[in-house]
């Protein structure tokens, strides 16, 4: 008998059908994928498991008896451990006390007395994280690098001697030797007997980690296979509904013409030391490097989005000013952040205001903005990007997330760019999406701009990449050329040359295969 | 108004406009029944009157709102323009330059805070308290704390609060200018395109290369120069400067904004739900009074009025998030 099942669970919101009907069932110690394009359900769901929402039909059976899940509590006292996507631990409590803060809030255990016992509080803490990974547990909570952060997430949802453990998206933060460590820790849990939901957008993961994947679709379930017999081909084109024959577009010949940018000597004061390089027209030049490896600051620093200590930039001859980002755009360079939410589109303002933002003098005149102007272009990006919506009045808060990083695409479109700078263009973006995006960027490269492409997916990266750049600790680790893009290639140099972390990842990928 | 003006102002007035022109409509229909001092033309202007003077720091508290600050000073500036105009009055200056200089002075009190938030980091409504006590304080500094009597102000003068054109009180008109020249603003200039955007995502908008600080400047000055006007226009008006005048003004001129549909978080807002919030609650302040509602009850039932508006807001807000 299975664990978990659920059965002809339906959920909309007003009149946006999010569920029809769709069913899962998950095993004790296994690790269950659910996969999907943005929208197809998968959050959802979770969000009913874990009392967030309440279905509009159906049931929920745990060890085979129906289960009602009215509050989020109720899930944690059914053993059902949600672990969100976002973090959402208290910045200024110890790891300790966000440990065990559902467990005070319950009203029993450590909740059961007036004042909180700390020295025991953090022998639990310690104990609880010594089966995963080890953590200071009396230091802030908000001091601790994002990778802690998450395991601290996943030692609160075991306190609560969860048999369901619900993974949403846990690697999105992760760099590659930290997610290899969470995955020896969801091994250890499965081994427990506790059932994981996996969520992922990245196919490499989840065909390393899970024992069988669920698809969604619009909503509705589309099948469950186990790992074993399927390949990432046919799992994303069920995700799609249709077989995906070409995620990436064709390269081109080798670039040619004269340097479009130049960059030498870059510092920025801070990890990046001493980078140079350059971009031709028509080609795409991937920038890859381990998280914190300065890929990000680099490419800002580049662009006058962060202090430019040193070096020059130049862009088809003439030189781009540090530390201004309007001049830099005016020579033709743009930025699309790798925070979409944090800083890369206006939420709650219509599609048509957020493809303006970058230069509103392309819809206005000395005062006044043209929204007919405006929504002209937008309408023109609309069509141009595929930007799935009802109109570009629409606020983009409204939108998928591809869609929404469409939009964020169009901002830069909008200015015509000679030098377009990505940074994790296709960051929870589903499949359908991250194939229309590297379509567009080949095409404006093939028009030729010159691109400069960031991603820590590194099947992306040698995917949509001419050539790739590695930067470790901040400086140029080398380079590779169309026949030498391998992930032991990237990572070896990332590495820095050859550590015990390149031999595990090279392990680890050799017997994973990627999307491609 | 014909069917051709209804279509533009439908795209620009929207569902939260018509709600409270709705709401306004219905308790204007009941009132009419309930009371039969509602409907009359002295009562109308009245009304009218009461928030027109207010209305113009609603406007700027609004702009401030949308760029995501908040100025809690607004009131005892208001009350800090009229002691200066007041004070250089009865020092021998002529009234318009007085009130020039007091506006100013007002403006400059916006641009300190601004500078207060963008160059040492602290948020407005801390800045904005701490300003509010000061300017407070200047006020009962300048007048020693009595109120300064100005029935000797020239005629020309007086008319700006007091007098009339054609029958419409010269503040409503002052009022309604103001409303068409920030409503048009507020919607299609460059400049204030890039309040929406450093209040809807401060980031991101510099990310596009806006210069966010200089923006939220421009709005706390605008803020603090309307405060300012409307000071020197209740002088006018009351043909006094009182250093207590305007005490809690703030709050209600925060909450017709929000009741307008300004958000807190900045990036949302508009001129016309502004005002029609300021309406609204005028509204509801002569409707309690008409009907002999004791005056203790009065600042309770406008609060809980505040409440269900943001309530109904956020409802709404969350309903089309999920969707």
């Amino acid at each position: 008998m299975s664990l978990l099942s659920v059965h002809d669970i339906a959920k909309s919101f007003g009149p946006v059908r999010a569920l029809a009907g769709v069913r899962f069932e998950l095993n004790a110690g296994e690790v269950h994928a659910l996969m999907g394009e943005n929208g197809a359900g998968k959050s959802t769901l979770m969000n009913v498991l874990g009392g967030v929402h309440q279905p509009d039909r159906g049931t929920v059976s745990l060890d085979g008896r129906p289960v009602r899940i009215p509050s989020p509590a109720a899930a944690q006292a059914l053993g059902i451990g949600l672990v969100h996507q976002e973090i959402a631990l208290c910045p200024d409590a110890t790891v300790a006390e966000n440990i065990f803060m559902a467990e005070t809030n319950r009203r029993r255990g450590l909740g059961r007395g007036l004042w909180l016992d700390t020295r025991d509080l953090k022998r639990r803490a310690e104990a609880v994280l010594a089966s995963l990974h080890p953590v200071p547990v009396d230091v802030r909570a908000g001091e601790l690098p994002i990778a802690s952060q998450q395991i601290v997430e996943i030692a609160k949802a075991l306190t609560l001697n969860c048999r369901v453990l619900i993974l949403d998206e846990p690697t999105a933060a992760l760099t590659e030797a930290e997610a290899e460590a969470l995955f020896a820790i969801i091994r250890g849990l499965q081994a427990r007997g506790i059932g994981i939901i996996y969520i992922s957008h990245r196919m490499a993961e989840i065909f390393a980690i899970a024992d069988r994947i669920t698809v969604f679709r619009d909503g509705a379930y589309v099948e469950t296979l186990p790992t074993a017999a399927t390949t990432p081909e046919q799992v994303a084109a069920k995700m799609v509904g249709r077989p995906l024959l070409d995620l990436y577009p064709p390269r081109r010949g080798p670039a040619t013409g004269a340097p479009l940018l130049r960059v030498e000597g870059l510092s920025d004061g801070g990890i990046v030391r001493d980078v140079g390089f350059e971009v031709r027209p028509g080609e795409i030049v991937g920038l890859g490097g381990l998280i914190g490896s300065g890929r990000t600051e680099t490419v800002q620093a580049i662009c006058g989005l962060a202090r430019r200590a040193a070096g020059k930039v130049m862009c088809d001859g003439a030189e781009v000013p540090p530390d201004d980002y309007p001049a830099a755009v005016r020579h033709g360079l743009a930025y699309l952040s790798e925070d979409r939410k944090g800083n890369g589109v206006f939420l709650d303002l219509p599609i048509a205001q957020n493809v303006s933002s970058l230069d509103l003098r392309l819809v206005s005149g000395p005062v006044m903005v043209s929204r007919r102007r405006e929504a002209a272009l937008a309408e023109a990006m609309r069509q141009r990007l595929g930007i799935r919506c009802a109109g570009v009045q629409q606020p983009v808060a409204t939108l998928s997330g591809g869609n929404q990083q469409k939009v964020a695409l169009a901002r830069l479109l909008a200015v015509n760019p000679r030098i377009l700078f990505v940074d994790e263009p296709t960051r929870g973006v589903d499949i359908g999406a991250k194939a229309q995006i590297y379509a567009i960027l080949r095409e404006l490269a093939d028009q030729g701009a010159g691109i400069v492409a960031i991603s820590s997916e590194l099947p992306e990266l040698i995917g949509i990449s001419d050539r790739i750049l590695v930067l470790h600790e901040g400086r140029l680790a080398g380079e590779l050329g169309p026949g030498e893009m391998t992930e032991e290639a990237i990572m070896h140099l990332a590495s820095g040359l050859g550590t015990h972390d390149h031999q595990q990842g090279a392990r680890r990928r050799a017997a994973m295969g990627d999307i491609r | 108004m014909s069917m051709a003006a209804v279509a533009p102002m439908m795209r620009v007035v929207r569902v939260r406009e018509f709600g409270l022109l709705a709401i306004i409509a219905l308790l204007f229909v009941a009132m009419s029944f309930a009371s039969p001092y509602f409907l009359t033309l002295s009562n109308m202007r009245a009304i009218l009157l009461s928030f027109s003077i207010e209305g113009i720091v609603v406007i700027g508290m609004t702009i401030l709102l949308i760029v995501g600050g908040i100025d809690l000073s607004v009131g005892s500036v208001v009350c800090l323009s009229m002691v200066i105009g007041g004070t250089l009055f009865l020092a021998g200056l002529d009234p318009w330059s007085a009130s020039l200089i007091a506006v100013a002075a007002c403006g400059a009190i916006g641009f300190l805070m601004g500078l207060c938030v963008t160059r040492i980091g602290l948020h407005f409504f801390i800045v904005s308290l701490a300003f509010m006590v000061i300017t407070r304080g200047l006020s009962l500094l300048l007048t020693q704390g009595t109120p300064q009597s100005l029935f000797s102000l020239p005629k020309e003068f007086k008319f700006v609060g007091q007098g009339s054109v054609g029958g419409l009180p010269f503040v409503i008109l002052i009022f309604l200018v103001l409303i068409a020249v920030f409503d048009v603003l507020l919607r299609k200039s460059v400049l204030f395109r890039r309040v929406y955007y450093t209040g809807s995502n401060e980031k991101a908008a510099r990310f596009s290369g806006i210069d966010t600080k200089r923006t939220k400047i421009i709005c706390a000055t605008l803020c603090s120069t309307l405060a300012g006007v409307a000071g020197v226009i209740y002088m006018a008006r009351f043909g006094a400067a009182t250093p207590q005048f305007g005490v809690g003004m703030e709050l209600s001129v925060i909450a017709a904004a929000v009741i307008g549909g300004a958000s807190l978080n900045g990036g949302s807002g508009t001129i016309a739900g502004a005002v029609l919030g300021a309406a609204l609650l005028s509204l509801v302040t002569s409707s309690l009074i008409l009907l002999n509602v004791p005056v203790y009850w009065q600042d309770i039932i406008r609060g809980a009025i505040l409440l269900v508006a943001v309530t109904i807001d956020h409802l709404l807000n969350t309903h089309k998030a999920r969707g």
